[in-house]
């Protein structure tokens, strides 16, 4: 009856592996991809293997790279940019009771602007230049960076603060013993949101502010119906955020949140 | 089995709860014995015990951590099975089917639901609930300010009346308490050993009660039983005559004595 | 802390309403950004290209007079709708299977971690490839980059269910229908709402990023016009009004549906699971 660690009484769970679960998933999706592409017309919806074997054709050539390199350099001047002023405003917000007041509806309204507005505004602007997709990048991110430092700020604990004082303990050390451990789960999921939203939003930037990258190209493709191609390039970006989200954000996770016992892997995704 | 309302004739929603009800059951442990499968192997947390109960009376089990009182408890609640024998409830009447109060050591309360609501919650089965069945419980626990006030609005010791007030609510043959106060300051907990102590005196309920506080067992039981080392060990009937005072006498040479045979067990 | 005695000091020399009333600090706020923005303009040069606030104000004063939105908002709305409740349909259910089976959790979560990082664009332009220009592009685009989101939600809320209300539930017998509207539904619907709302911003962010790419009216299609055109200050008009639009919706309704609706959770310090 209730004894069940988790779930409603009577109704059984279904125990298994892991790594079975996850197989099983993956090879549903796989037998998906298979029969949109047997329904679908080719261009629409390649087969899994045609599609491998255009991006690497891409790879060969010599063309994937350049692209591949000019939006994660546009990402990664995004995802600096956004940070730095996400994290001035998160920390602002999170001390001073007026600049709460005073910023929020920054915060607010960039939330609600889409990024299509910001990528055509510093199009606009800038032209062609870097600055272009890297500023509506900023522009569009810096909010989500913004709040989840806020938190971040908020979720310290004055009581611990004030046993330090007691303790008279130095700034350096709260800084770095109780500060920035209490707020390290606010910032990694600041960062972690904040790159994940910075691609996002260059690769929209790029189907206009720019004439390099991936999302220049799969918009080059889908204008001159080139969809096999799209599908090439898209495979490779998504190959590519895979291997930063399971390589390096995932990793990371995991150490960020051993100390809490309720380890809420799922929490960040 | 203890099962829902509509099968005894015992309830009566608009009387005050155990008014004009069967009032209280015995409690009869037979044989019980629970062992757990574990990793390293099996493990017995107790065996062979047996106890009966009178109805009415106001039984108390001690033990230290991990002598198994939560598991017997869960398994008297009928929340664990056991592994061997049983355990059964009886009205005076002979009435077999007996309704069981549960009240946690945290008050586990439905956040979004008013006290009140929380009360109709566990009334489902009941064709007799009318909102004042929920109402008098509160009222029993001294909670009539606060009908329609949600938990987060509540004081720690009032979110545990109000599971008290859920238990009593549903006319229960035997009342069982998991450590109910001992997440209370002691102020808070003092005045609600005391209600209790009132509470059971006027609805005549049989009180199935686990503690680790000697003191507490004294001040409220009728016979402490202490369960160590896989056994009830000892069976303490409580001589003190209520009212009880803490600091008279009786009360202290008693609770030496229980202690003693609380600390016997060691060795 | 030492920035309220800083504060403090400042603070000693101005009249107080000035950094203490909320409107106040409110207005305050909006000057400073207009000011920001007048600067920036004059700074780089651009007074021309980027348009003063005055004339976004009176673009888009112009604008709502003429009644031309009203054709392409609707088209717009109407396609955040369809997406909207398609996300909830699919998220929703997706969410609490995924919650309550550890199977369907591990076999699944993967797909919402590419899910949650697929960059929208891939989503608009396949969309678009498959479906053309239609209502049903910026329907799929929102739906496939939404639903994670809102599945995430929703199963962390079912995981953070308390057990113990449940083995409570249980030992009163309470049957497995009541627990699961009482006691699993509305411990949810939190999570769920948060999830919904989100949700629901982004299918109106992807609903214009899609008609922006394959449209033939609607908001993003009226930004892309104008970027076209390299007017500025259609592109802010446009803007402008689809950012009041959205603030109204977030703030004048959705709000205070969530007042409603959780009108049992209160500051009190202590909450309920929280405590002892």
């Amino acid at each position: 009856m209730a004894t069940s660690n988790r779930g409603l009484p009577a109704i059984s769970l279904i125990k298994s592996n892991t790594w079975t679960a996850r197989l099983f998933g993956l090879l549903i999706g796989l037998a998906a991809w298979f029969a949109l592409a047997t329904v679908f017309p080719n261009d629409l919806m390649p087969y899994p293997y045609e599609t491998i074997e255009l991006a690497w054709g891409l790879v060969e050539s010599g063309v994937a790279w350049p692209n591949l390199r000019d939006t994660l350099l546009r990402t990664f001047w995004g995802f600096i940019g956004s940070s730095l002023l996400g994290v001035a405003l998160g920390v602002f917000m999170g001390i001073n009771n007026y600049s709460q007041r005073f910023f929020t509806p920054y915060v607010v309204i960039g939330l609600s602007v889409p990024a299509i507005a910001w990528a055509a505004v510093t199009t606009i602007v800038y032209g062609f230049s870097i600055m272009a997709p890297v500023v509506a990048t900023v522009l569009t991110t810096f909010p989500y960076v913004a709040i989840n430092v806020w938190k971040g700020v908020e979720n310290l604990e004055p009581n611990l603060i004030n046993m330090s004082r007691s303790f008279n303990i130095s700034r350096r050390r709260m800084l770095r013993r109780l500060i920035i451990p209490s707020a390290a789960p606010f910032l990694f999921s600041s960062f972690r949101f904040g790159l994940a939203i910075s691609w996002k939003i260059v690769t929209i930037a790029e189907i206009f502010a720019a004439s390099s990258g991936v999302g220049y190209k799969l918009m080059q493709s889908y204008q001159v119906y080139k969809f096999e191609e799209a599908w090439a390039w898209a495979s490779l970006f998504i190959i590519v955020i895979l291997g930063i989200e399971y390589g390096i954000i995932k990793p990371i996770e995991r150490r960020v949140f051993e100390y809490r016992h309720d380890a809420d892997f799922a929490l960040i995704g | 089995m203890s099962s829902d309302m509509a099968k005894t004739d015992n309830e009566n929603a608009v009387n005050l709860p155990g008014e004009e009800s069967g009032g209280a059951a015995s409690i009869h442990i037979e044989n019980l014995g629970k062992t757990f499968d574990t990793a390293e192997g099996t493990e017995e947390v107790f065996s062979d015990i047996n106890i009966d109960i009178e109805p009415g009376t106001f039984v108390c089990l001690l033990g230290k951590s991990g002598s198994g009182k939560s598991t017997m408890l869960n398994i008297v609640s009928e929340v664990l099975e056991p592994t061997e024998g049983r355990v059964r409830f009886e009205y005076p009447s002979g009435e077999e089917d007996v309704t069981l109060g549960h009240v946690f050591q945290d008050p586990r309360l439905l956040p979004w639901n008013t006290c009140v609501n929380n009360i109709e919650y566990v009334h489902e089965n009941n064709p007799n609930y009318t909102d004042e069945v929920a109402k008098r419980s509160l009222d029993l626990v001294g909670l009539s300010e606060h009908y329609d006030k949600y938990p987060t609005q509540l004081s720690g010791g009032q979110r545990q009346r109000v599971g008290i007030a859920r238990a009593l609510s549903t006319d229960p043959g035997v009342l069982l308490m998991d450590e109910p106060f001992s997440n209370l300051d002691e102020i808070t907990a003092e005045n609600l050993r005391e209600e209790l102590l009132d509470i059971w005196s006027r609805l005549n309920k049989t009180v199935f009660f686990v503690t680790h506080d000697m003191t507490e067992a004294i001040q409220l039981c009728d016979r402490i039983l202490m369960l160590g080392k896989g056994r009830i060990y000892a069976d303490l009937e409580n001589p003190l005559e209520r009212p009880r005072r803490m600091d008279s006498d009786e009360f202290l040479k008693f609770r030496q004595k229980a202690v003693d045979k609380f600390h016997s067990i060691e060795d | 802390m030492s920035t309220k005695t800083a504060q403090s000091r400042i603070a000693g020399t101005l009249p107080e309403f000035l950094y203490t009333d909320n409107r106040v600090i409110f207005v305050e706020s909006i000057i400073a950004v207009m000011v920001v923005w007048a600067l920036v303009a004059h700074g780089l040069n651009m007074t021309e290209t980027i348009a003063s606030p005055l004339i976004i104000t009176e673009s888009t004063h112009a604008l709502l007079m003429s009644g031309d939105w009203v054709v392409h908002f609707t088209a717009t709305f109407r396609r955040v709708m369809y997406g909207f409740i398609l996300t909830t349909i699919i998220g929703t259910i997706l969410g609490i299977v995924m919650g309550m089976s550890d199977f369907w959790e591990f076999a699944l979560q993967d797909y919402i971690t590419i899910g949650l990082a697929m960059p929208s664009l891939f989503a608009a332009i396949f969309a678009a490839m498959w479906f053309g220009i239609s209502d049903i592009t910026p329907m799929v685009a929102g739906t496939t980059i939404a639903f994670p989101f809102l599945t995430q939600n929703v199963y962390e809320g079912v995981h953070n269910i308390d057990n113990r209300l449940l083995m409570m539930s249980s030992s009163f017998d309470v049957s497995r229908k009541r627990v699961i509207k009482r006691v699993v539904f509305q411990g949810v619907l939190p999570e769920w709402f948060a999830g919904a709302r989100y949700s629901f911003a982004i299918c109106w962010k992807i609903t214009t990023l899609a008609e922006l790419v394959a449209a033939s009216n609607g908001i993003g299609y009226m930004i892309e016009l104008h970027l076209n055109a390299l007017s500025l200050a259609g592109v802010l008009t446009w803007t402008a009004l689809f950012t009041i639009t959205i603030l109204i919706v977030e703030y004048g309704i959705l709000q205070q549906i969530e007042k409603r609706l959780f009108d049992w959770r209160q500051e009190s310090g202590m909450s309920m699971m929280g405590a002892a």
